[in-house]
């Protein structure tokens, strides 16, 4: 048996932990999304970093100069994302852009 | 019952590195010089008391350096959590305490502490008019309260997987939270 399936069978057990914040700007710094529950914040200039893909974004506002990491698990799932024919997909799979230029992932 | 001795040796692993390899080498070079001692005590009864005397208080020195030294980082005990066969026995080994799990909760969530923020939102996250600026200490209080939040979930699941853990706990070696699984009944077993 791989020590990847022996990993997640004992993983099984424990579930994911995402902490609401709410209300928040975060200007021109690192932020790295696994963890946590944004609803109603905003990013403007910020490096968003994720690895696990563990987060929800929620009527946030990404603003200009904003760049997205991906990086372990989560750059997989990119990669074999960038196989997808995006003009017909499934509008499911994209994240939800709100009237109010907001976004929400989850 | 016999014993197959290739398989037993195939489970058999020395690991002669770092300290241990040093202390190895101390306590053979020791040995070495006691067998030359006792062996001329005829010869020379005074030099090999006082060379008995030396080696003794040089395994003593050797066996507390290696016992109440300070581990280095590549001798930490390597954390893992392992699952073996279908019996269901797995076992989460080089935990030893609550402290590992939170880490192992934390490594697992990929949580990682969050920058000051700049500003709160009394509105829409949209509108910059609505972006209330924070002072360095108001955004290191609002930092300190979600770390706090986050300390408090991390715990709370920490404590979740040792209950987990200690109502199906094995005898097991000191470090290892040994596990047992619920094993399935075999489908196609005749009743």
């Amino acid at each position: 048996m791989s020590s990847d399936l022996a990993l997640s069978t004992f993983m099984q057990y424990l579930t994911r932990v995402q902490v609401p914040i709410q209300n928040v700007v975060f200007k021109e710094k690192k932020v790295h999304l696994d963890g946590y529950t944004f609803q109603n914040c905003a990013f403007v200039g910020c490096h968003l970093d994720t690895s696990v893909g563990n987060f929800v974004l929620e009527g946030c506002y990404i603003g200009p100069g904003t760049v997205l990491h991906f990086s372990a698990d989560a750059l997989k799932v990119v990669k074999l994302a960038t196989l997808i024919d995006w003009n017909k997909i499934d509008p499911q799979l994209k994240a939800e852009r709100h009237p109010d230029t907001s976004v929400t992932i989850k | 019952m016999s014993v197959d001795l290739s398989k037993l040796f195939q489970n058999i692993e020395i690991k002669l590195r770092g300290r241990t390899a040093l202390v190895a080498c101390g306590f053979a070079t020791l040995a070495v010089m006691f067998w030359l001692v006792l062996r001329d005590y005829a010869a020379h009864p005074l030099l090999s008391v006082t060379g008995t005397i030396i080696i003794l208080t040089a395994f003593i020195v050797i066996l507390l350096a290696a016992t109440l030294g300070k581990i280095r980082p590549d001798e930490a005990l390597p954390k893992s959590a392992m699952h073996v066969g279908p019996v269901g026995i797995f076992f989460a080994s080089g935990m030893t305490s609550q402290e590992e799990l939170m880490q192992l909760v934390r490594e697992w969530n990929g949580i990682k502490e969050l920058p000051p923020p700049a500003a709160r939102v009394d509105g829409s996250a949209t509108q910059e008019k609505d972006y209330k600026p924070l002072s360095g200490t108001e955004a290191d209080a609002l930092i300190a309260d979600i770390n706090q939040r986050v300390q408090a979930a991390v715990v709370q699941e920490a404590q979740k997987l040792l209950v987990q853990i200690q109502s199906k706990q094995l005898p097991a070696k000191q470090g290892q939270f040994q596990i047992e699984g619920k094993a399935e009944p075999p489908e196609d077993k005749p009743r």
